[in-house]
């Protein structure tokens, strides 16, 4: 039942009641093309049990990487013996913007015939999934109509856009025992000298130190090279709803999202070990792991990830699982920070990791959509000043911060926190 | 157009002038609801346009004038919604069938009740009230058969 045809009967009905009541038969009359349509509608209307509809839905790809148009073709094909006339309609999901093309289609197919529906929408980032194609088989006049819920099952993945960032040398504390780049400060297979101690049983002839064992009779020494291994690095995305900041189109949180996915890029490709966590609505994580297919795990989990709903119980970064993160890991938090974070820095601290803060400046992403009154400006320098606070007392902790103007390139501000980072002793 | 030409017609020959100018008033409420179809506007101005006719033929207006009226009031308000869901897409084949067939079952629902009228206002029979009112609940009771039909079809 629909509205159209809900109209046509009460209007009909009516004219009939009105035409009893005045004992008028040209009012009676006047009912007469209402009912006639209604039963052509009805006459007209196909049997579903006879109706068969193929439908398939075409995507181009199914994952991107930034923000690019995505080309939806959906085909539908009458597979029954009669001619159909059917209504095609598909949803915007939250966060699609159309481009081109329509959403909606009313077609008449007769049998073996096909038609497509073709639109294109684009989205900052995102993972779209159908469940089923929705079509309304009808009579020609529209009137009734019965739905068909043919199944689907397509899913786009739309992912942040990574921006390459060269390699950075990190000297971490603590590195995992697998060959990689970075110098882990003990002895074993590398090329830099690291020192020299007594022969063992089993050691290599060419890492004996001639000279040495030369100067001391009935003793052998071996040289020994700095051992080269990985670095272990966890990322911690914060989606919680007081961090997140939008204005317009532009988000705060979207940079964060960028600014993780370039980092997991670049750690990933030096060969470290990497895991991510998102933190928000949906806790999002990505065990550790390495490589090209971890890449696209991170990637994955980054294009699920959205900001948590005003009613999520997770406003504190206090109830963060911090050890699901192998121990003293790296760990790297892209946070614009609240004004409870400071204990969640200092767990980390006490539970042996060594940390680096990225926060994005909400401040200064806000202050040019504000009056420039007096005003104004006293609370943004009020503003400012709570926030060197809240980020002072966490570089208190000996945790590198980052106070990342989200219009400034991230990447300067990285090597150098992560450069002077190597000093980063327990507290 | 020919809705409120048809009403305005019939008003203006039995000399009530205010109906016709409220007939006529109704020309930019229908290229409103043209406009914006999906509001609830065009089903308002069928309503209005066939009050209009009930009125029209209470007061003694032309009895062709009046059903002519309400039935172009009937493809008015269809073809809004026609053109609305068709729209500029009529391009491609299978939509422009569909806009065929919709114009084929709309011609022959408004021809065959208008030959109907036309036939029926020649036989002149009195049918006592009573009739009149068993035939009533005869066409209500078999529309709710066919409301049930329509009901229990397999979704």
């Amino acid at each position: 039942m629909n509205d159209r045809t809900l109209t046509i009967g009460a209007i009909g009905v009516l004219l009939l009641i009105v035409a009893l009541i005045t004992r008028n038969g040209d009012i009676a009359w006047m009912a007469l093309p209402f009912l006639i349509f209604l039963i052509v509608a009805i006459l007209q209307t196909p049997n579903l049990e006879r109706v068969s509809l193929g439908a398939k839905r075409i995507l181009e790809q199914t994952r991107t990487n930034g923000i690019v148009s995505v080309i939806v073709k959906l085909d539908l094909q009458n597979k029954s013996r009669e001619p159909v006339h059917l209504f095609v309609q598909e949803t915007a999901q939250p966060g699609m913007k159309i481009t081109d093309g329509e959403l909606s289609q009313w077609a008449t197919l007769r049998a073996g015939e096909s038609t497509e529906l073709k639109y294109a929408f684009t989205a900052t980032r995102g993972e779209f999934s159908w469940k089923s194609i929705r079509i309304r088989v009808s009579d020609p006049l529209g009137l009734i109509q019965s739905e068909m819920l043919l199944p689907d099952n397509t899913t786009i993945q739309l992912r942040p856009q990574i921006k390459k960032f060269r390699a950075i040398s990190l000297r971490p504390r603590n590195t995992v025992h697998s060959p990689g780049s970075i110098p882990a400060r003990i002895g074993g297979r590398g090329t830099d000298f690291f020192g020299v101690r007594e022969y063992h049983p089993g050691d290599s002839l060419r890492t004996l130190d001639w000279r040495l064992t030369a100067r001391h009779p009935r003793k052998f020494f071996t040289k020994e090279f700095e051992q080269e291994e990985i670095a272990e690095i966890g990322l911690i995305l914060d989606a919680r709803r007081n961090t997140e900041l939008r204005i317009g189109e532009e988000s705060l949180f979207e940079y964060g999202v960028h600014a993780t996915a370039s980092l997991a890029e670049m750690f990933l490709h030096q060969g470290h070990r990497v895991s991510l966590l998102v933190f928000g609505e949906n806790m999002l994580t990505a065990f550790p792991g390495y490589g090209k297919r971890q890449l696209q795990r991170i990637m994955s989990c980054l294009s699920k990830a959205k900001v948590a709903t005003e009613n999520s119980v997770l406003g504190r970064l206090d109830f963060l699982p911090i050890r699901i993160f192998p121990p003293h890991a790296l760990m790297i938090v892209i946070s614009s920070l609240a004004s409870t974070d400071r204990s969640f820095f200092q767990r980390l601290r006490a539970h042996g990791y060594q940390a680096l803060l990225v926060s994005p400046d909400t401040i200064h992403f806000a202050n040019p959509t504000l009056s420039q009154d007096a005003t104004n400006q006293l609370a943004v320098r009020a503003a400012r000043i709570e926030r060197r606070l809240w980020l002072n007392e966490i570089a208190q902790l000996r945790i590198p911060v980052i106070d990342w103007q989200v219009d400034q390139p991230l990447f300067p501000l990285m090597r150098n926190a992560l450069s002077r980072s190597r000093g980063q002793r327990e507290t | 157009m020919i809705s409120l030409l048809c009403l305005a017609a019939g008003y203006g020959i039995a000399g009530y002038w205010v109906g016709a100018a409220i007939a006529i008033l109704m020309a930019p409420a229908w290229w409103l609801a043209q406009k914006d179809p999906a509001s609830s506007l065009p089903t308002v101005c069928l309503s209005v346009s066939v009050g209009l006719a009930v009125v029209g033929r209470l007061i003694g207006c032309s009895p062709a004038w009046m059903i002519c009226g309400s039935a172009a009031a009937l493809a008015a308000w269809d073809l809004v919604f026609l053109d609305s869901a068709v729209g500029n897409r009529s391009s491609g084949k299978p939509t422009r069938l569909y806009e065929n067939r919709h114009l084929q079952s709309l011609l022959l629902a408004l021809g065959f009740a208008l030959l109907a009228i036309v036939l029926g206002r020649f036989i002149n029979i009195q049918i006592p009230f009573i009739v009149l009112l068993l035939s009533l609940a005869f066409i209500l009771f078999a529309l709710d058969r066919v409301w049930g039909y329509i009901k229990k079809r397999p979704m």
